[in-house]
């Protein structure tokens, strides 16, 4: 195994550390999430290539449903969706525009793309419409948590990304 | 990438907010709701046309219901029941937004554009 699959290994398994502990975290409606297990994803925008990424996701995403009991049901579908659309779209935005934004426009994108990943299959796999009901809350919901999201990820990167892609620690 | 937040970021979550803010108030105020009120008693099931401005006479368990639907919203006018409670619901302009009036076993509702009947349960059992 070489450093570089250390990395991705480091980071799916950070990723599903938080996707399955930010289920302890108390939220008044029960299915949201505050997606803290993204912010490891959007870190390894800057390390990654799509191939790895795509890994890290599916890692991540199978593994927080084979610990919630959920593996083999339409929660794990719709999350799933969510999460493919989320890289699909935010690594080709990430690819364009790197130059000029930091983890706050990833977050944003990574937030807006998996809510709308997550209601186009619900539309598909649940009989009520009622996902659209509560699609303006999910994705407002969403937009926030991105944001907050996206400013952790920068403070993240500014204290140890920027010294350890030019140094030792990563 | 920039660790700071940039021109670029404030510019998107400007223009992600206004973008949801718009699409909830395009919605609210523009937003078709359903074309049909479908009121039920246990005998029997009337579907009526929300665009219109009339007074249905629904006989209940109790007696007659009067239902005013008036152009996309509809009430419960009169009651033969007790307390009242369909009839204090007021005006309902929500689809799928269910008003029931128990004593005399009346119900109305908007029916959303497209839906079936059966579409509003996750499942019936028997």
């Amino acid at each position: 195994m070489n450093g570089s699959n250390n990395k991705i290994a480091l980071f799916a398994g950070l990723s599903s550390f938080l996707a399955v502990f930010e289920n302890f975290i108390p939220i008044p409606v029960p299915f949201l999430r505050i997606g803290i297990s993204n912010i490891p994803v959007s870190l390894g925008f800057v390390l990654f290539n799509f191939k790895e990424l795509l890994f890290i996701v599916l890692f991540k995403t199978i593994f927080s449903h084979l610990f919630r009991g959920t593996l083999f049901s339409y929660v794990f579908l719709i999350a799933l969706s969510g999460n493919l659309l989320f890289i699909f779209i935010t690594f080709p935005f990430y690819q364009i525009f790197k130059k000029r934004i930091s983890f706050i426009s990833l977050g944003l994108i990574g937030a807006v793309s998996h809510n709308l990943g997550q209601i186009f299959a619900s539309l598909i796999f649940l009989p009520a419409k009622s996902a659209l009901l509560i699609g303006y809350f999910i994705i407002s919901i969403g937009l926030i948590f991105g944001f907050a999201n996206g400013y952790i990820c920068n403070i993240v990167y500014r204290k140890f990304f920027t010294r350890a892609l030019y140094g030792q620690v990563v | 990438m920039k660790s700071n937040a940039t021109l670029f970021d404030l510019f998107l979550t400007g223009a992600l907010v206004i973008c949801v803010v718009s699409l909830f108030f395009l919605k609210l105020f523009f937003g078709k709701n359903g074309s049909t009120i479908l009121i039920q008693t246990s005998k029997d099931k009337f579907a009526y046309s929300i665009d219109q401005k009339i007074v249905a006479d629904i006989s209940g368990d109790l007696g007659l219901t009067k239902i005013e639907i008036d152009n996309g919203k509809f009430r419960f006018l009169e009651s033969p029941c007790k307390n009242k409670n369909c009839v204090n619901s007021g005006w309902i302009r929500s689809a799928n937004f269910p008003v029931v009036c128990l004593p005399n076993r009346v119900s109305a509702y908007i029916m959303k554009e497209g839906d079936k009947d059966a579409s509003l349960y996750d499942g019936v059992t028997r």
